[in-house]
């Protein structure tokens, strides 16, 4: 009897037991996440030479590209880290291997510079909607 | 599963073991990959069903095997059993954000760079979230939300004989006379015709 129930408590653990995926303990998450943040912020330069982004000052790049990452900065299940954080490597080889434009990075990281659509009618017309 | 088709059904963690045994084992030989795809399910815990079909040309048989995911939990790749999983692990994480650990290339393989959501998620709109234009003053392509000119039209489908309401139940054929070809019985009458809406 007692073995059954110590089985079920035993199964009821493995199941809510979490699989750690890349980082074992949140610590461990951190330390990647700090890790791709630095090559991020090496490989700025690079990205602001290659891509023609020279009309933005370096400093304010580097803190877009810190924004990004601050952005998320709430998270707190190890999962969801790792799992940005594999994003972020693949954002990586995607600049490395010059897969993404210019245009993706001010899409990324300027987005707010983008006017507000026009909304009442005669803004619009002005606007040359419709 | 079609025909005599067999399914297994197996937790995500095991998806190397079971791959492997099936390519590798001498009774089942199935050597080939033919396809990789995911399947939304929004309703269930784990909402993304991860099927795997193989092809055993030795013994002219098929199986899937089908596992389950959720929008982080990542599947281990099957590209170290089969190299041509690759494309079809890229499609499924394109399609559906199905993360995939050890994939040694996995970008986007059907939207362009830069794209924003998984287009096969059930929650993903019709119209996606982005619209892209080029700017001539900005002279760069810009990503705008996705703004429609108009609503999605509803058509209104009911039939057009529901504008005779009055005669729903009458036989369209009530106001003709049946002719009958034998001479001998006399031809049949057509019940009367309804009788029209009085006018007051």
């Amino acid at each position: 009897m007692a073995t059954k129930a110590l089985s079920r408590v035993g199964v009821e653990l493995t199941k809510r037991e979490v699989v750690p995926v890349v980082s074992k303990n949140p610590k461990e998450a951190r330390k990647n996440v700090i890790k791709i943040y630095k090559e991020f912020q090496r490989y700025v330069p690079t990205i602001w030479w290659e891509q023609e982004l020279r009309d933005i000052p370096l400093p304010q790049f580097r803190l877009a590209i810190k924004n990004q990452f601050m952005k998320n900065a709430h998270l707190t299940d190890t999962r969801v880290v790792d799992r940005l954080v594999e994003q972020a490597k693949l954002d990586m080889v995607n600049f490395r291997m010059a897969y993404y434009n210019d245009v993706h990075v001010r899409n990324f990281l300027f987005r707010e510079n983008i006017d507000p659509k026009p909304a009442d009618f005669l803004s619009r017309f002005f606007a040359g909607k419709d | 599963a079609a025909g005599d088709e067999l399914e297994v059904l197996i937790h995500p963690t095991g998806v190397i073991p079971v791959l492997e045994f099936l390519k590798g084992h001498h009774a089942a030989q199935f050597t080939n990959i033919v396809f990789i795809c995911g399947v939304d399910v929004p309703t269930r815990q784990n909402r993304f069903e991860v099927v795997y079909a193989l092809l055993s040309l030795r013994f002219n048989a098929r199986i899937r095997i089908r596992t389950y995911t959720d929008e982080i939990a990542p599947l281990e790749s099957a590209c170290k059993v089969f190299k041509g999983a690759n494309w079809f692990e890229r499609e499924a994480f394109d399609m559906y954000g199905v993360w995939f650990n050890n994939h040694p290339d996995l970008r986007r393989i059907l939207t362009d760079y830069g794209f924003e959501g998984h287009p096969f998620r059930k929650d993903f709109p019709l119209t996606g979230y982005v619209e892209v234009r080029y700017d001539p003053e900005l002279r760069r392509v810009v990503y705008e939300p996705t703004e429609l000119a108009q609503e999605f039209r509803k058509f209104d489908l009911e039939t057009p004989w529901e504008t005779f309401p009055a005669f729903r139940n009458t036989s369209i054929t009530a106001g003709y006379e049946q002719i009958s070809l034998d001479k001998k019985t006399p031809p049949q009458t057509p019940p009367p015709p309804p009788s029209p809406p009085k006018s007051s």
